[in-house]
């Protein structure tokens, strides 16, 4: 966020506050932020479309959509986006719901102009968070390629900047058809298929500059379809990963090669164990790294599940923001009649919910690791 | 309470292989106790913030969690809510042994158990066998 000035929507439909705010925000910035603002959420969309928004700060209590409806719409349409509530109502139900429908944070609005420092000073760190290993990138409901169809689709022109920590690409569109793309020394169709392979990251769409060269003449529909191949081919099979001997991980890796049609040369689970993992199983679901539902085993509601994960993707980067704990690998989740794993790896995310009756513990319980504690609790 | 409890915290998370620990209070008040330099307390007090809303949102979910353990490559971050809806967090290596997970599993069902309308100090066997902190 460094170099350039952020810009920050604040949505209330108090027109008072807003002055107020528009103006202690600009103080405390000192150019450092543009601060926009609107009256109601339809105003805050209007704005979201023609604007690439560093954060949007929302009330909870706004006439016709109210804040967590709008934190829901936000959710679906612009994933990447920092969400933060600022309420007078500061009550344990609306934090909950309004975390739980992706705000980074929930807000009281202050008083007195000291707080108003502080919350400018919170606003700020957020700002300038950036998680670099792209857990936030891990899952979106909207995928570079959906991105692309829509620019495509709408006849749009506009720059699509893709970014993860290990590379930087543009993708062109020029009235509906990709014209130039580039990525460090590659350009044209290589470029394209490289970014298009990028696991994570963010994407954002900026306004159309002409680009210096034409290097690409093909469809955007044929762009997509070779694409989606060259990405098919680079990406099987992954090498195994046998250490530790986690049934869940194999489980996880069966999942994966049977959804991609791949064959492992030998047998990663034995019948057997994976019967009897497969019997404490209640419920499984992986998810691409552009948030799709790869594979669903009795989920009943896929919707909140792949909500689950994102909520749980976001706080696992900021729990640990600022710490050297390293990169995240998996959450579990211990609960009275059973035990629940979120893992992220290799750009996928698992979700398993495990039933602890005698039987399936014992299927769950790997020889001698302590993780049989974690089952047997 | 709030003194018991960070008393209680502050002598039993002294485990080896601990690098911090804390809690949060529903008034949004923490307590942190670092034990390792790169956990300095003040990058601590909203992570158990962040802790409180991460329970909070697995409630939403409704996904009920009595422990949960955050892995990470580098630390894990074990945690667990009260009924009164006070947290804890506890950092550790990741290559702690694993006796040290066991003891940090039993600490936290201890902070469970501990009464809500508790004012002496605790007593738990486990400091005694965990040793000092790192």
């Amino acid at each position: 966020m460094t170099g350039r000035v952020a810009k920050v929507l604040f949505v209330d439909d108090d027109p008072m506050l807003l002055d107020l705010v528009r103006q202690l925000m600009a103080g405390f910035a000192q150019g450092t932020w543009e601060v926009l603002t609107a009256r109601d959420s339809a105003s805050a969309l209007k704005l979201l479309q023609g604007n690439v928004i560093d954060l949007i700060v929302i009330d909870v209590h706004m006439p016709v959509v109210d804040g967590p409806q709008l934190l829901k719409l936000l959710q679906r349409k612009y994933p990447q986006l920092l969400k933060v509530v600022l309420t007078g109502d500061a009550t344990g139900a609306y934090r909950s719901e309004c975390l739980a429908n992706g705000a980074e944070l929930f807000l009281e609005k202050p008083r007195q102009r000291e707080g108003w420092q502080v919350i400018y000073s919170t606003l700020v760190e957020l700002v300038k968070f950036k998680p670099e290993s792209g857990f936030r990138g891990v899952l979106r409901r909207v995928g570079l390629q959906e991105v692309l169809q829509l620019e495509c689709l709408a006849r749009n022109s506009s720059i699509l900047d893709v970014s993860t920590p290990h590379a930087k690409g543009q993708v062109f569109i020029q009235d509906g058809e990709v014209i130039h793309a580039v990525c460090g020394s590659k350009a044209g169709e290589t470029a394209f298929y490289f970014l298009f392979g990028l696991k994570g990251g963010d994407f954002s769409l900026h306004p159309f500059i002409p680009p210096g060269e034409k290097t690409i003449d093909k469809s955007w529909e044929s762009l997509l379809m070779e694409a989606a191949q060259v990405c098919d081919e680079a990406h099987e099979p992954d090498p195994p990963v046998p250490d530790p001997p986690d049934e869940l991980e194999r489980e996880f890796e069966t999942a994966l090669l049977s959804k991609s049609s791949v064959t492992p040369s030998e047998p990663k689970v034995q019948a057997p164990q994976a019967a009897a993992f497969r019997k404490a199983v209640d419920e499984m679901l992986i998810c691409s790294s552009q948030g799709e539902v790869v594979y669903d085993w009795q989920c009943k509601n896929v919707d909140s599940r792949v909500a689950f994960l994102e909520c749980v993707s976001a706080k696992s980067a900021q729990l640990v923001h600022r710490l050297p704990a390293g990169s995240f690998e998996r959450v579990d989740i211990e609960q009275s009649d059973g035990r629940l794993v979120v893992q992220i790896k290799s750009g996928h995310t698992l979700f398993v919910r495990t039933r602890l009756e005698a039987q399936a513990a014992e299927a769950l319980r790997p020889e001698g690791k302590e993780e049989a504690a974690v089952a047997g609790a | 309470m709030k003194q018991v409890l960070n008393r209680w915290i502050a002598n039993h998370a002294r485990v080896p292989g601990v690098l911090a620990c804390g809690l949060h209070y529903p008034d949004r008040t923490v307590f942190s106790q670092s034990m390792n330099v790169a956990y300095p307390p003040i990058v601590l007090d909203p992570v158990w913030r962040c802790l409180a809303d991460t329970f909070s949102v697995f409630h939403h979910h409704r996904i009920p969690s009595e422990f949960v353990r955050w892995q990470y490559q580098d630390a894990h971050l074990y945690a667990a809510i009260r009924s009164d809806n006070i947290c804890c967090g506890i950092f550790v290596v990741q290559d702690a042994d694993t006796s040290v997970h066991a003891t940090l599993r039993r600490l936290l069902r201890e902070f469970k158990a501990i009464p809500a309308t508790s004012s002496a100090p605790v007593q738990s066997g486990l400091a005694a066998s965990a040793g000092g902190g790192r």
